[in-house]
């Protein structure tokens, strides 16, 4: 048993995990997710659109962006054969520039099949005005057969 | 709707990783991957979403459904992970259309759709749960 799932068995609800920051985030960041991810959506990618079409000041971050951060909390945490699911759901828009601040809590643990399914709650807050973009969860089977 | 294949592409994968800052070697580097018994470089747990996002089946899905990009957010998604997948693995996905429903009089409508991905063995590999919001206001 290596430390990472010992650290990981050792967990209690109420246990958080160690918060993540995307920094500031750019165009040049937006761009890039959207290339990675093929999602060209021009809200994403035209500012013209977002402006004249879509009456926003500015392009906005990708929705799936966020939850990429979110999952980060699982696999910084959890080795990959652990992640056996993960749900967000989208409340507030996040823009150009925002920070956010990405936490987890161990909010349920249980023992199913032989393995501890480990669910921590997500949520992902814009640290220029506290406003949460994004709340989810995820569920990490420690020490499966 | 048909069914469609979709390959695990290392490249794509590495710069879905780099977009997310993701530092983890398995994710981004094989020679560590496969050190760690994986066949290639680990996808990221919300990289189905490459899969899935298709000229015909996404946005000639909103097309087809006449929703206008610019009214349309992305309300809730979920993946349920059976197992790693690496990169050079091939899945067939299916999607549906599972529910259509508004709040608010037609203000806000949400359409919510599921891809079921199966490997070359026929074996299950993940699902995709999305729901997107029309706001018609």
């Amino acid at each position: 048993m290596n430390e990472q799932t010992r650290k990981l068995g050792s967990l209690q609800v109420g246990d958080t995990l160690p918060t993540l920051q995307t920094g500031s985030i750019s165009r040049h960041t937006i761009a890039l997710y959207a290339a990675g991810s093929s999602d060209l959506n021009p809200i994403h990618t035209d500012i013209d659109f977002a402006k004249n079409k879509a009456g926003l000041s500015d392009v906005i971050v990708h929705g799936m962006f966020v939850m990429g951060y979110l999952a980060k909390i699982g696999t910084e945490n959890a080795p990959a054969g652990a992640i056996r699911r993960i749900k967000t759901q989208f409340r507030a828009m996040t823009n150009v520039g925002d920070n956010l601040h990405c936490i987890g809590k161990v909010t349920d643990k249980k023992t199913h099949d032989g393995a501890t399914i480990l669910t921590w709650a997500l949520a992902a807050t814009r640290q220029s005005d506290g406003v949460v973009v994004a709340t989810g969860e995820i569920d990490i089977a420690v020490g499966a057969a | 709707m048909e069914p469609f294949d979709a390959t695990l592409e290392k490249g794509q994968m590495e710069l879905f990783a780099k977009a997310l800052g993701e530092k983890n070697s398995i994710y981004c580097d094989e020679a560590v991957a496969r050190a760690e018994g994986y066949a290639s470089i680990v996808a990221l747990p919300t990289y189905l979403i490459r899969l899935g996002t298709r000229d015909d089946l996404t946005y000639g899905l909103f097309d087809k459904l006449g929703i206008d990009l610019a009214k349309l957010l992305h309300g809730e998604q979920e993946f349920i992970l059976e197992r790693p997948l690496c990169a050079g693995e091939s899945l067939r996905g299916v999607k549906k259309i599972i529910d259509i429903f508004d709040k608010k009089d037609g203000v806000l409508e949400f359409v919510v759709t599921e891809i079921q991905y199966h490997d070359e063995k026929g074996q299950f590999a993940g699902t995709d749960r999305c729901s997107f919001v029309i706001r018609n206001r």
